[in-house]
């Protein structure tokens, strides 16, 4: 398990933005995205850079040292250490590596919907972009999203280009499910809205089951998971957290049990 | 001004293949354009560097776009098929 020491690539990224006349973007690109490429399988640190920064990572402008500083004094190591062994153990989950960086205190958007913390995750690696001003809750809630996706990523183990829509669309809602379950529904998405059988019905019928295993890489995929172009909004979310919080409302299963469920089961509700 | 900037702003929305003068190809979907970037929504989202988030679409960055392409550092733009449903 390795949370790794990211506050030491920012500790060398302030010094560089601080003192010499070198160009934030670069410095940006080689001290913190450079390092992570060596995690994927081939990618070089502009793309990489590019793709966290859509993500939520904090952006290389010469006027936030006042703000990575106050980062790097929250000091969150020992707090994701400690929730991380705590949730390893409880979901049986892997070894992962974790990269916590600041956030884009930029974008209100993500302040407003996500407060300002965000994250992305793989079957066996994480990034976690945090606000200094996060709650432990906040912060907490956070981790059980991703860490979720790490956990069933790993254990339904499949080649990145065969995510489906349908994996994505549970994968989602398990994490939603597992939130809400776990701190209650105030630390849960913004973006989940209630659907009742009926609108989950029509919904289903009309937008996912001919897309179901559509592959991440069709340009629909994205746009009915987060519903643009006149779908509703965030559709594929709204629909895999409907599906998972009916599932488990007629089970009698622990959140471990949850998470690891078939896809398939989960369409029972909308089978009947 | 540089010539690609009315052709970028005539385009918001069309899907296109940009190849700029260090060689970089990048295929987007013209999202926004200034008189000195272009900013692109990626086609196929998630397929390079991959992973899920949290359920932002359209990512954040610079204005909420990414980071951009420089205007003048375009060689060539050219329109893709975009074959929806």
């Amino acid at each position: 398990m390795t949370i790794h020491r990211t506050d030491q690539w920012l500790d060398t990224y302030l010094d560089k933005i601080k003192t010499s006349q070198k160009q934030p973007l670069v410095e940006h690109q080689k001290l913190i995205c450079k390092p992570l490429t060596s995690f994927f399988r081939s990618i070089d640190e502009k793309t990489l850079q590019e793709h966290l920064i859509r993500h939520g990572l904090f952006l290389p402008h010469k006027n936030n040292s006042k703000y990575l500083s106050e980062w790097l004094e929250k000091d969150f190591y020992p707090f994701f250490k400690k929730l991380y062994q705590k949730l390893k153990r409880a979901w049986d989950g892997p070894e992962a590596d974790i990269f916590l960086f600041p956030s884009n205190e930029n974008s209100r958007e993500l302040q407003e919907q996500f407060k300002g913390n965000a994250g992305l995750s793989y079957p066996s690696k994480l990034f976690l972009f945090l606000s200094p001003k996060a709650t432990p809750k906040a912060l907490t809630a956070l981790f059980l999203h991703e860490y979720s996706h790490t956990c069933r990523l790993h254990y339904f183990e499949k080649a990145e280009e065969d995510y489906t829509l349908l994996d994505a669309i549970i994968l989602e809602g398990t994490a939603e499910y597992l939130v809400r379950r776990l701190l209650g529904s105030s630390s849960g998405s913004q973006i989940i809205q209630t659907l009742s059988e009926k609108q989950a019905k029509a919904l289903w019928d009309k937008w996912i089951k001919k897309y179901r295993d559509i592959k991440r890489l069709d340009a629909k995929h994205d746009l009915i998971m987060y519903g643009k172009h006149g779908l509703p909004n965030h559709l594929g979310y709204n629909i895999g957290y409907y599906l998972v919080s009916n599932y488990a409302a007629k089970q009698n299963y622990s959140s471990k049990k949850i998470l690891y469920t078939p896809n398939e089961e989960f369409l029972s509700i909308i089978k009947g | 001004m540089s010539r690609h900037y009315d052709f970028c702003r005539q385009n918001v929305g069309r899907p296109v293949k940009i190849v700029t003068h260090d060689g970089q190809t990048h295929r987007g979907i013209i999202r926004k354009v200034n008189p000195s970037k272009v900013f692109l929504d990626p086609i196929d989202g998630n397929r390079g560097p991959g992973g899920y988030g949290i359920g932002y679409y359209g990512g954040w960055g610079w204005g909420g776009f990414g980071l951009g392409i420089a205007l003048g550092a375009i060689a060539t733009i050219a329109f893709l098929p975009f074959f929806f449903w």
